[in-house]
């Protein structure tokens, strides 16, 4: 049986009233549910306010470097796919520095769970747009009127065209629905993409609490998620009402490391230590 | 009929890989204070201890930290690490004589062209040695002292404008290069160019060691 407070308490670095706290606490909750222990998991993260998540509990964990979080995640799964792998950053962290490693995890579609906390601002380093921000959002980087005049990333329908296990949106402010979300997510079998709706209260002042308490709806059970197309028009709702819950599924999609010809399908830490001198030998003698 | 000798696949030693599941006690620390400055190693799902690796400066746990004090200690804790690696350094090789006559000093793959331009050299009755460094840093001036200062000339082979490593070798013995062949212009060193560069360097004729050779 798995406790909540398994998971431990711990002093955060974050704002008070930060969205960060609600996906913690779902983080926690949905581990508990899921019966998986801090043993194991393994939390990997880059750079970012959402990156600091591992430090805030009890697990194992790799904190790197900014956007390079999804590569290490994925070689982990493939070094040990007994490991619960989770890998927990922000929008900024993801979608631009990671940008062409979510490209590539979208693609190969490991057995990861990525939770990614989009506040659609750069907080850590005080409110530049990210890739999510709206458009003709404001700052100091991208001052008014014109504010930001890129379109935003769609990372939702970018990992639903290519065809992942789970794609979902969650919350920061609905502890109960994203903590359901997450315990589906962290049971799927391929690439889990759990993009989290995070308010900033510091940094983003457009897309608040409130702001998203207008807007949210939680899908019902008439949407079928193994129905790609819908899935993907749930991704451009506008933001008049911003769809909640699991937008796709694709249980046919089988999971790289049980794909990848180098995967061993055991830990490569119990596998042999001895060198194949043979197989050596004769990939060297290829070339004469 | 090859140019290099096949390589010697019974001397690959084991793969280095860390034990899954070692006794270690509670509370584990992947970055324990140790006095050689080495912690125990954990790899993440094989104990019932929980591993953490982190990119910014941590405590021993792994965990970020502001405190200020955990800093020095880390620190600290490196530098001893970093001591028992002087121990460890691969001496550079020195193929020659060593005393007296030409020494030609290279590192990582310049050895091939620069062993060959020695060898061209003892052929015409120039007494060459080669001091070649598989290893860059860190440098113990110890492996190389003698060879440098009992050379009649000393010349430094390097594959960039500035000379990088002979910069790197004042700085860590006081040895200064007199001579130095340089190749900057984006293709590898060769025999011909580096007899060039002694030649222009007014240390012997390159016309003579290639003709000597019949080329």
């Amino acid at each position: 049986m798995v406790e909540v407070d398994d998971f431990g308490r711990f002093e955060t670095a974050w704002c008070p009233g930060c969205g960060n706290f609600g996906v913690l606490r779902a983080v926690k909750k949905a581990l508990a549910n899921a019966g998986i222990a801090p043993r194991e998991t393994l939390f990997v993260s880059g750079i970012g306010q959402a990156a600091k998540t591992p430090h805030y509990l009890r697990c194992n964990f790799f904190n790197g470097l900014h956007g390079r979080g999804l590569p290490v995640a994925t070689a982990a799964k493939i070094a040990n796919p007994s490991l619960h792998v989770i890998y927990e950053s922000g929008d900024g962290c993801t979608y631009a520095e990671g940008g062409n490693h979510f490209l590539a995890a979208v693609r190969r579609n490991p057995g990861i769970t990525a939770v990614v906390h989009d506040n659609q601002v750069y907080g850590l380093t005080k409110g530049q747009a990210s890739p999510t921000s709206d458009p003709g959002f404001a700052t100091k980087a991208q001052p008014g009127p014109e504010g930001v005049v890129w379109r935003p990333f769609n990372p939702l329908a970018t990992a639903i065209l290519h065809g992942v296990s789970f794609a979902a949106r969650g919350y920061a402010g609905r502890l109960e629905h994203l903590s359901g979300v997450l315990e589906r997510a962290f049971l799927v079998d391929g690439f889990a993409l759990v993009d989290v709706l995070q308010p900033c209260p510091s940094f983003n002042h457009k897309n608040s609490f409130g702001w998203f308490n207008e807007r949210v709806r939680e899908l019902g059970p008439e949407h079928d998620p193994t129905d790609r197309d819908a899935a993907i028009a749930l991704t451009e709702s506008g933001e008049e009402e911003i769809p909640l819950g699991v937008f796709y599924e694709n249980r046919e999609a089988k999971p790289f490391e049980k794909r990848h010809p180098g995967a061993a399908g055991t830990a490569l830490a119990l596998a042999g230590r001895d060198t194949d001198r043979q197989a050596v030998r004769e990939m060297m003698e290829s070339f004469f | 009929m090859w140019d290099v000798a096949p390589f010697d696949v019974e001397s690959l030693a084991p793969s280095g890989r860390p034990d899954p599941s070692p006794e270690v006690e509670a509370p584990y620390r992947r970055y324990a204070l140790t006095s050689s400055g080495v912690s125990p190693r954990l790899l993440p799902g094989f104990t019932a201890h929980l591993v953490g690796a982190d990119s910014h400066e941590h405590e021993a746990s792994g965990h970020i930290t502001e405190d200020l004090s955990v800093r020095p200690r880390m620190v600290e804790k490196r530098r001893r690490k970093a001591s028992l690696l002087f121990d460890e350094i691969v001496a550079p090789e020195l193929d020659g004589e060593g005393r007296g006559g030409l020494l030609l000093v290279c590192w990582g793959s310049s050895r091939g062209p620069v062993l060959e331009t020695v060898r061209m050299l003892r052929e015409s009755g120039v007494p060459s040695s080669l001091l070649h460094f598989s290893q860059v840093w860190p440098v113990n001036p110890d492996h190389y002292r003698e060879a440098l200062w009992k050379a009649d000339a000393a010349v430094a082979v390097e594959s960039n404008a500035s000379g990088q490593f002979a910069r790197l070798i004042r700085r860590e013995s006081g040895f200064r290069f007199r001579h130095r062949v340089n190749r900057y212009d984006g293709l590898p060193l060769t025999p011909r160019f580096i007899l060039e560069g002694l030649d222009a360097a007014n240390l012997l004729n390159a016309e003579e060691v290639l003709h000597g050779r019949g080329r």
